[in-house]
């Protein structure tokens, strides 16, 4: 298994394939390189495309900074679903395990500064606050691991179990009612900052990504991943702690979903119990469109940052090429399909090289 | 003052009733200014909006963004605004989130401010939430009003919704004229602490306690968000209370699951229902007794309201009054037929 630096950033190549035989010519490799990431390449293609349709409307530095900033909150989701996929598990509670730490950390910040017009101590109310939603989110990712490896339950159980759980006790919170007026200085200080006129969520989910990208292609702890992920059994008489590692692999899970939480109320002042259904098909959609193989063991951070920007770019530059808005959600399924149809003609073409 | 700004039902999505967590502050509401021409013109809902022509030797392109193209009352309103658009002869731009929610509603404004409209028409799919995306394409130097549902923000330079309030008063007084005897009447509704929906109940309550002949039993709570969930309640409560005369369902879903109980304990046209919203589905129902009345909130009136303020205020109107509530229509088998009762049904494709 090898890890390559491509153009700046983590690229890792599936551990299944060292090619045999002698060394590709320069040309091959580059060849084998722009396969490797064509998702970067459509990316690039849809970007051309929306700008040459629409003049100068599209991508401008505000566009730019839109989009990422949108795709900020499932960045941070999607980061956690490809340790979980590519480890052989799925979470499909992180939308709502999201919504109820945004919800304890609303009820927290309330408790601690009041609502209303005067706020007596938002800095300690708010860290305390964002660093609760964290804490919950961590608690509801370590219980989806224990149940998932204690019960042996399939992730795809537990996660539909916790899902409901989540979601059913925020709504016993809030009686469906979202908790709003929190302090503005939650969208100054943190939700609507800009560092150098970058969001900050936009930093916050760039750092998130390096860094779980850095982990999962360079340390042991990744390479387990990527072995459990590609035959647990294997990996269990490998001498890897199977069953720990697929804990702490939903506990991180768990704990970006507290920190996408935080983020969600940093960025609106209020929770919004029931905006989140569908996160966890985003997030997995974007692992997917990376390339990333349902069953464990491939993908890569890399193309998941690419997967989470192709539906982001797509619904900007649809919206501003005028396609009428039923069709994007048409579009960018068809895209999901697409992706995951090359990804197998190109795996079976490279076992068949092989 | 009211202390509650009156934070219209909006549409038969049940989910973004939801989300009408709070009320709004006293700053928008010290705004509330009754539009009479809306009202009358809903009342008698006889000759549409009347929209001014657009200043001499401009173009105006005027965008609307639905809270989600999920749900007939959008695809409704939609229709609406797209007329008054062609009627007018200006350019516009429809583009919507896929579920009714604050992010998707976000990305889809900012994008939509990137094509510099004249001027933007959205329906806030959270009252707090959408305050810093409109502020900012206002900010970008683009007018914006809500329609249907509120935003906490006093930049806006209108909002257009139908009056939730009045429409559980015409409610009550419809259960009022249906059943001249009185008797026991229930509310059901999805969720404790929604703004809009307690509003209609606020409406029903203060009109069925003026009357001695009628008595309310404690409010009903489909929360599950499911027709089928209501319907399981009515049943419960019909035969606990078989002598209960009247109810008064919240939105969509209640009042097609509570059509849906009646028929099933062959109550039909006996109790009488009155239904918030004004689906083809609900309509259906009219039609077969299960529900005796429904209320409209003329999405179609809606949209041609956003494009009559809109021009107005692109013509150089800047003293729109900040909130325009419109008076919710009461429809029965009586007026069914009627053209302008027929424009106020939720006609799912409007495109």
């Amino acid at each position: 298994m090898t890890t390559t630096r491509t153009g700046g950033a983590l690229v890792h190549e599936p551990p299944a394939a060292p090619t045999p035989g002698r060394e590709p010519g320069t040309r091959a490799k580059v060849l084998r390189q722009l396969t490797r990431n064509w998702v970067l390449l459509v990316l690039v293609a849809l970007i051309v495309t929306f700008w040459s349709i629409s003049g100068s409307e599209f991508f401008s530095v505000p566009d730019f900074r839109d989009i990422l900033y949108n795709a900020s909150e499932s960045g941070v989701l999607a980061a956690g679903m490809t340790l979980v996929i590519i480890g052989g598990q799925i979470d499909l509670s992180v939308g709502s395990v999201l919504v109820f730490s945004s919800v304890i950390a609303a009820k927290v910040i309330v408790a601690i500064e009041g609502t209303g017009t005067t706020f007596h101590h938002p800095d300690v109310a708010l860290t305390v606050g964002l660093l609760t939603a964290v804490v919950v989110g961590t608690a509801w990712g370590a219980l989806n691991g224990v149940l998932v490896v204690a019960l042996k339950i399939p992730s795809f159980i537990v996660t539909l179990g916790t899902l409901g759980m989540a979601i059913g006790l925020s709504d016993v919170i809030t009686s469906g009612a979202d908790i709003a007026g929190l302090s503005p200085t939650l969208q100054t200080a943190i939700g609507a900052r800009q560092v150098l006129g970058v969001p900050l969520l936009v930093i916050i989910t760039a750092a998130i990504m390096v860094v779980a990208g850095i982990v999962l292609a360079r340390t042991c702890f990744g390479r387990y991943t990527y072995a459990i992920g590609s035959n647990a059994e294997a990996a269990r008489r490998a001498g890897i702690k199977v069953g720990r590692h697929v804990v702490v692999l939903f506990t991180i899970m768990g704990l970006l979903a507290g920190v996408a939480g935080a983020m969600d109320i940093a960025r609106f002042t209020t929770t919004s119990v029931i905006a989140h259904g569908a996160d966890n098909l985003i997030a997995i959609a974007a692992v997917v469109i990376g390339g990333a193989s349902l069953f464990g063991g491939s993908g890569t951070m890399f193309r998941t940052a690419i997967g989470v920007l192709i539906p982001a770019v797509l619904t900007t530059g649809l919206i501003i090429a005028n396609v009428q808005s039923f069709w994007q959600e048409v579009i960018i399924g068809a895209i999901l399909i697409c992706a995951v149809a090359i990804d197998n003609v190109k795996r079976s073409s490279e076992t068949k090289a092989g | 003052m009211k202390q509650l700004a009156k934070i219209a039902a909006c549409g038969s999505a049940v989910s973004m009733l939801s989300i009408m967590g709070a009320s709004l502050s006293t700053g928008t509401a010290s705004a509330i200014a009754l539009h009479p021409e809306g009202y009358l013109q809903a009342a008698a809902a006889a000759p549409p909006i009347v929209l001014p022509q657009p200043a001499a030797g401009s173009h105006y392109t005027i965008a609307y963004i639905p809270g989600c193209t999920c749900d007939p009352y959008f695809a409704t309103e939609t229709a609406g605004f797209l007329a008054a658009a062609k009627q007018v002869g200006i350019s516009t731009i429809v583009q919507g989130p896929a579920d009714f929610n604050p992010t998707q509603q976000t990305t889809v404004l900012e994008a939509v401010v990137q094509k510099h409209p004249s001027a933007i028409v959205i329906n806030p799919t959270n009252l707090t939430a959408m305050v810093a995306p409109i502020n900012a394409a206002i900010a970008a130097g683009i007018p914006v009003m809500t329609t249907g549902n509120f935003v906490d923000t006093t930049k806006i330079f209108t909002a257009v919704a139908a009056d939730s309030y009045v429409g559980g008063e015409v409610a009550a007084k419809a259960l009022e004229k249906w059943i001249p005897n009185g008797g026991q009447v229930v509310y059901m509704d999805i969720n404790p602490g929604v703004t809009s929906l307690s509003e209609h109940e606020q409406g029903f309550d203060k009109i069925m306690r003026a009357n001695k002949k009628f008595t309310i039993l404690p409010t009903l709570y489909a929360n599950e968000n499911s027709a089928t969930q209501a319907a399981d309640i009515i049943e419960g409560e019909i035969t606990a209370h078989p002598k209960l005369a009247g109810v008064f369902a919240s939105n969509v879903i209640t009042a097609e699951g509570v059509a849906n109980g009646i028929v099933g304990m062959s109550e039909a046209g006996k109790i009488k229902v009155v239904g918030y919203d004004a689906s083809t589905q609900e309509v259906a129902a009219l039609q077969n007794h299960s529900l005796t009345g429904l209320i409209s909130q003329s999405p179609y009136t809606l949209g041609y309201m956003d494009i009559a303020n809109s021009i107005k205020y692109l013509n150089g109107d800047h003293n729109l009054p900040k909130m325009q509530l419109l008076q919710p229509i009461l429809i029965d088998l009586a007026n069914l037929n009627q053209p302008n009762i027929q424009k106020a049904i939720y006609h799912a494709t409007p495109y």
